[in-house]
Order: structure tokens, then sequence, then C-alpha cells
């Protein structure tokens, strides 16, 4: 049994990040200053290239949230290097960034912690941009700047173009915010590894929860983006098993207008809408346009939505009241309230925690303790220590949750409890726990 | 086609881009050249205004002023430091001059990936009122602004046009550089008059899109072509031909999906531009001149 109280988020200290800033604004205002003088003194050919600096350093500054590249060094000895996947352009970054985010403040608070066996850990990053051609080069550049281990913080169309790459070199990786099995499922599956249920469960809490409801004739409107495209492959299959699946209308990412779609929806007159999409202002898109069309009627999502606080505001007045998704940071977790706590002093009291950051934050985690029992970065030797890891209480889903891995079973969700169907109410934000069916453990 | 509430995205579709056809038919006037990057110029307007009222808390109007105010500098200095210098280096030569604004129109979309971040930011809405609702058809805040607003902005293009100094300097010097500058009429001048009006045209079409859909660096693009051919339908000859165009254009986006699926929309389009490049370059209005 594994305890968790080494990987309890610790008391706040944000110390390091308020020097980083101090010296950053300095930077900034003495280019400015120079900027300023060249002006005066030297005519508009310097002041070409000042501003190109300017540029530079506005482009390294703004690396801090979305980076290319993070690199934290605490503990002395040679670092462990990890590797992260960060989707932070295409639109899968409505996910990648926020468990990006984490995954760097987790890396922080282990290295001031003592790193681990003495040693810091060092994070690079890369991206992707939702683009699953370039994941491939994306992990190859990763394993070239010597990472031992490597989170996939991207989709999952992204983590089945990683998989050879992974199983090539040996190197273990977690995919925190994938849903797809296909992630984990033969071939080259051997080194990845995913912490919550996945997208087959989904449809059991779905299909029992619409059974529960009495609904029986159901729409679909999805995107066209790479990982949800992958993700209906499995998803249509079972609802088809469950329900009448009466009409499936899909739009193009970056989509103006989806009247004529929902119109479709619409005329096949379904009990319930399901969302398969990956959220942001898409989806946003899409919520809105079926509460405006078909106010009243019951809608259900996929996880997204719910973890993209910044969106919601965004929606039409009401547009997302009583949508119901798949949420994973269930109230009573007695490890998310630790880390929320954590993160809010961390980043401030306008930080909202989602699913993704407790999953990011329980992947490094769990590469920390592979590491540990390991003693070793031999990426072989890792994977088996993390194919003896049971019974771990992650920071997400119901406080009974717990993930175990084993060879053959890469995904640690022990049961269904992974996941809850939460409702949002009245202003657009979750209201708590869907009235009805929830998935329970065991 | 009896869904009337398609036939309101039709006309927001076809305002949006009837307003970037504008800002082609302005400079393509004023200085007979097509502007490729009004569509990144709409997403800066949209994403400067949503990035400071989102993140710097500036309120709605002066942020919209200022996303406005990018534009427009963004347009003329397009003119001063990129066309006219090129145009200048190449004895008037128009590829080299596209060139160049393609390669424009890319480094404003990576500059505002860059300024504004990756992700999509939502637009804001300068009207903040219940939607209206009519017989189960419901009009949002966004589009009456966005519809009543270029019915302004065509209407104000063609008396300025038809009966404005400038107006009319913009349309001699549009028929004929050459002549106008033999008439010492001042080229230049009308020249960045034009990309400056068409800056101000797709900034406020830019501004009154973002809440209908959310913007991305990445938008303009897309935009970009869509009004090029809205420009190219409704035809050069009159200033309300790009709202036409916009039109046509919006009512074959949103009823072949209606009718046909989403996945026909770029064949029929693509086929639309076809059948207008090959038979009607002109577009559908022309003037006729009785001989």
């Amino acid at each position: 049994m594994l305890r968790n109280a080494s990987h309890r988020p610790p008391a706040g200290r944000a110390t390091s990040q308020a020097a980083r800033r101090a010296v950053r604004r300095a930077a900034r205002k003495a280019i400015r200053r120079d900027v300023r003088r060249a002006v005066r003194r030297r005519g508009p050919r310097r002041i070409a290239c000042l501003a190109a600096l300017l540029s530079l350093a506005a482009a390294c500054d703004s690396a801090d949230p979305a980076a290319r590249r993070a690199e934290v060094a605490g503990p002395a000895g040679e670092p462990i290097v990890i590797g992260m996947d960060e989707d932070s352009s295409g639109p899968g970054a409505s996910y990648g960034v926020p468990a990006g985010r984490t995954v760097r403040d987790a890396v922080r608070d282990i290295n001031r912690r003592g790193g681990v066996l003495g040693r810091p850990l060092k994070l690079v990053v890369e991206n992707d941009a939702s683009d699953p051609t370039k994941t491939p080069s994306v992990v190859r550049k990763l394993l070239g700047e010597g990472a031992k281990a490597v989170i996939l913080s991207t989709g999952g169309g992204s983590v089945l173009q990683a998989k050879p790459v992974l199983q090539g070199a040996r190197v273990p990786a977690f995919a925190p915010v994938a849903i797809s099995e296909g992630a984990v499922t033969p071939p080259n599956a051997d080194y990845v590894f995913m912490l919550g249920n996945p997208i087959s469960d989904f449809t059991k809490v779905y299909c029992a929860a619409m059974k529960q409801a009495g609904y029986r004739r159901l729409g679909v409107m999805t995107d066209l983006s790479p990982t949800i495209v992958a993700l209906n492959r499995i998803l249509l299959p079972k609802l088809r098993a469950c329900v009448d699946v009466v009409g499936v209308e899909q739009a193009e990412l970056g989509s103006s207008d989806v009247t004529p779609q929902v119109a479709r929806l619409k005329r096949h007159d379904p009990d319930a809408v399901f969302v398969s999409s990956v959220g942001g202002i898409y989806e946003i898109l899409i919520q809105n346009k079926l509460a405006e069309q078909m106010p009243g009627l019951a809608r259900y999502s996929l996880a997204s939505i719910g973890n993209q606080p910044g969106f919601w505001k965004v929606a039409n007045p009401r547009a997302l009241d009583g949508l119901a998704f798949m949420g994973a940071l269930v109230p009573g977790n007695p490890r998310a309230e630790a880390l929320r706590g954590f993160l809010t002093r961390e980043r401030g009291g306008r930080f909202e925690m989602t699913a993704y950051d407790a999953q990011a934050w329980d992947s490094v985690q769990l590469i920390k303790t592979a590491i540990e029992r390991a003693r070793s970065l031999d990426g072989n030797r890792l994977k088996q220590e993390l194919e003896k890891l049971r019974g771990y209480r992650p920071a997400f889903g119901q406080s009974r949750l717990t993930l175990s891995f084993a060879p053959g079973k890469h995904i640690g969700a022990d049961g269904l409890c992974g996941l809850a169907l939460v409702e949002f109410g009245r202003g657009n934000r979750p209201g708590g726990m869907q009235h009805g069916y929830q998935p329970q453990c065991g | 086609m009896t869904d009337l509430q398609i036939w309101v995205s039709v006309l927001e579709m076809g305002c949006f881009y009837g307003l970037i056809a504008l800002g082609y038919l302005l400079v393509l006037q004023g200085a007979g050249f097509f502007n490729f990057a009004l569509g990144p110029y709409a997403t800066v307007a949209g994403m400067t205004t949503a990035w400071l009222v989102a993140e710097h808390e500036v309120p709605l109007w002066p942020a919209a002023f200022l996303g406005l105010a990018a534009v427009v500098a963004l347009s003329v200095l397009t003119e001063l430091v990129v066309v006219r210098r090129v145009q200048s280096r190449s004895s008037g030569s128009e590829l080299p001059a596209l060139v160049a604004i393609a390669a424009v129109l890319f480094m404003i979309e990576q500059s505002a990936g860059l300024a504004f971040g990756h992700q999509p930011l939502a637009g804001q809405s300068l009207l903040r009122t219940a939607p209206l609702e009519f017989g189960g058809v419901v009009v949002q805040p966004y589009a009456v602004l966005l519809i009543g607003v270029t019915v302004l902005v065509f209407a104000a293009t063609a008396l300025w046009i038809r009966y404005g100094r400038s107006g009319r300097l913009l349309r001699a010097v549009g028929d004929g550089e050459a002549t106008a500058r033999l008439l010492g009429l001042p080229v230049a001048r009308v020249r960045l008059l034009a990309f400056a009006v068409s800056g101000v045209v797709a900034g406020v079409a830019g501004l009154l899109f973002a809440p209908k859909a959310g913007l991305q660096f990445d938008s303009g693009l897309g935009w970009t072509l869509n009004g090029f051919l809205a420009l190219v339908v409704g035809g050069t000859r009159t200033v309300w031909g790009p709202l036409a165009g916009g039109l046509l254009l919006g009512a074959v986006q949103m009823f072949v999906p209606y009718y046909l699926g989403s996945e026909f929309v770029s064949y029929v389009v693509l086929g639309v531009a076809l059948v207008f490049f090959a038979f009607r370059p002109e577009g559908i209005f022309v003037w006729r001149v009785r001989t």
C-alpha cells in the first residue's frame, strides 16, 4: 500500500516567484529606458535594433505560462530530467496548459523539498500544438535532452503518436489528461500510463445516467479536432449500444456558426444532446447555440468544459445552466482540498482548481515515487516500479478512489469513482453533483 | 430556407464578410492593390480589446478604441513600410508587393499569438442587453450591432465616395494613378487614407464579430480568404457589391451544412469561387455604360 503523506502539497511559499517577477519587471524597465535613450540619441536604425531586442525580451517574458522550455532547478547534484510535451498553442491548449502549469508547480515543490534521491528535477518542455504529426519529433527532442520520464500534457491523438517513440526508447510516460484507452492498449503501450478513467468508463456512466433519466433518443454534436475524432471512434459505438443516436452533427474547429448543425439536430427531436468537444471557445459556441435553440433540453458533455473556468464566464447568460459534464474533482476528497490550498497560495486568490491540475500533480508524484523506489533512472526499472504501485490515493476522483498499476493495467483508476456527473447551475458555474445516477467505487 | 434562425446567421456572416470585402475595395480603389492583411487586422482589433478587458480590466469602450487605433496604425504602417517601398523598388510591379503583404499577414498572426497568447479569447460584446426573441427566432445583441453598424458603414462609405472630397479623390486615384499624378493630385496621401479607412473598417468588423465565435491568433487567414471571395462574388464596381458578395457567401456557408451536411461546405464554397473566377470575374455588380 502506498502512503500519500509525502505527496501532500506543502504550506505556501511564493517568494521565488515574486523574485523572478521583480527581475523581469526590472529587465523590462531597463529595456524601455534604453529604447527611450536611443530615440533621443541614435536615430531610427538603432531603434529598429532595439525594437527587435524588445520583441525578443517580450517573447522570453511571455514564456512563463506557456513556455517552450522551463527549467526548474533546486538541490545540488546532477538534475534528473523530466520531459513534458505540453500542448500550449493548439485546440488542446485548453487542457494542456493548465496541466502543464501544475506540473511545473509540482516539480518546483519537489525541488524545494530536496529533490528526488537528493538530486533536483529538471523539467524540459516542448509543444506539439495539438498536431499529432508533430508529436513524435517533439518526444524525440525531449528524449534527446535526456528525459528519463515524460509527461504527455496533450490530447489522446498525440499520445497515440508518442507511443512508438517511447516504446523504442524504453522511457515511461504519463498522459494525465488523456481519456482514450488507445493510449495504453497495444501495440507500443508498455511504457505509457494513464491516471483517470478512460472513455469506455465515461460511456458506462453516461448510459446509466440516461437510462435512469429515461432518455432514449440522443443527438450528438462534435468537433473535428484530431483528439475528438479519435475519441469518437470509441465513444459513439458505445453510446449507440445504450441509446438511439438519432443524429451526429459535426463542426470544424474554428467554425464561426453552428446554427445549421443545431437546426439539423432539432429536426430529429432528441431527448438529450451529447457534446463531444475539446472544449474551449468552440464548445461555448455550441452550448450557446444549443441553449438558444433547444432550451430546456438535457445536455451532456465530456470533461473539458467543466475544467475550463476561464471559458464559463464568456458563455451567454445561463447558456450552461443544466449542462452535465464528467467531473473528476469531487467534493469531499481531502487531497484535492490540500492541493487546492497549495495551488491557491502559489498562484493567488483568483486560481480555480480543475481535475487537470489534480491529475498533473499526481503524475509528477507517481514518477517521483517510481524513481525513489527504483533508485535508478533506467526506463525499464521505472516502468516495473510503476507497475508495482498499488493503492495510491489521488487528488482527483471521489475520496475512496485508489490508483493501481500492473503489467497489462496501465490505467490507474480502480473503479468508476474517479468520475462524477457534475451539473452547471445558474451563473454558468458548476453547481454540484447531478441529481440521479452517480458512479460508485468498487 | 424557411428556418428564420438560419437567415439570422446568414445576415451575421454576410455582414462580417461584407465589411472585410469593403476594406479590400477601399484599398483597391485608392491604391490599386489587394491588401490581404485585412483578416489579421480584424483579429488584432478583436484580440486587443478582449485582452485589455479580460487581462487588464480596462473598461470596454476605451479598450475597443485602443483596438481600433492599433489596427489603423498597423494598416498605415503596412502602406508606409511595406507596400509603398516594395512597389517603388519593383517599378510598380504587383507581384513583389503581394508576396510582401502575404508575409505581413503571417507576421501579424504570429505576433498576435505572441502578444495575446495562443489560446482562443472570448470576444467582448459592445452591446450588453438581453437577446431579442420573436416567433422562436433569437437575435443576440452582438448580431443587432453587427448588422446595424454594417448598414451604417456601407451607407457612409457610399456617401463619402460619391460626395466627399477625399472620397472623390480616392476614386480618381483608383481610376488611374498615373493620370492622377500628372494632374497633381496627392496620390501618396490618398493611398494612405485608403489604407487607414480600410483598417478602420476591418477593425470594426473584427470588434463586432468577435463575440459571436471568439478569437484565435490565426483566425485572420480564414477571414482574409472569405472577405476576398465576397469581393470576387460581389464585384468591385459599387460600394454595395462586397455586401452582396458577403451575404451570398454567408448563405452558402449556412444553408449547405443545413441541407447537405457540414462536410460539403468547403467543396461548395470552392465551387462558387471557381464559377465566379471562370465565368464572371468582374463579380455580380458591374457598371453598364451606354454607348
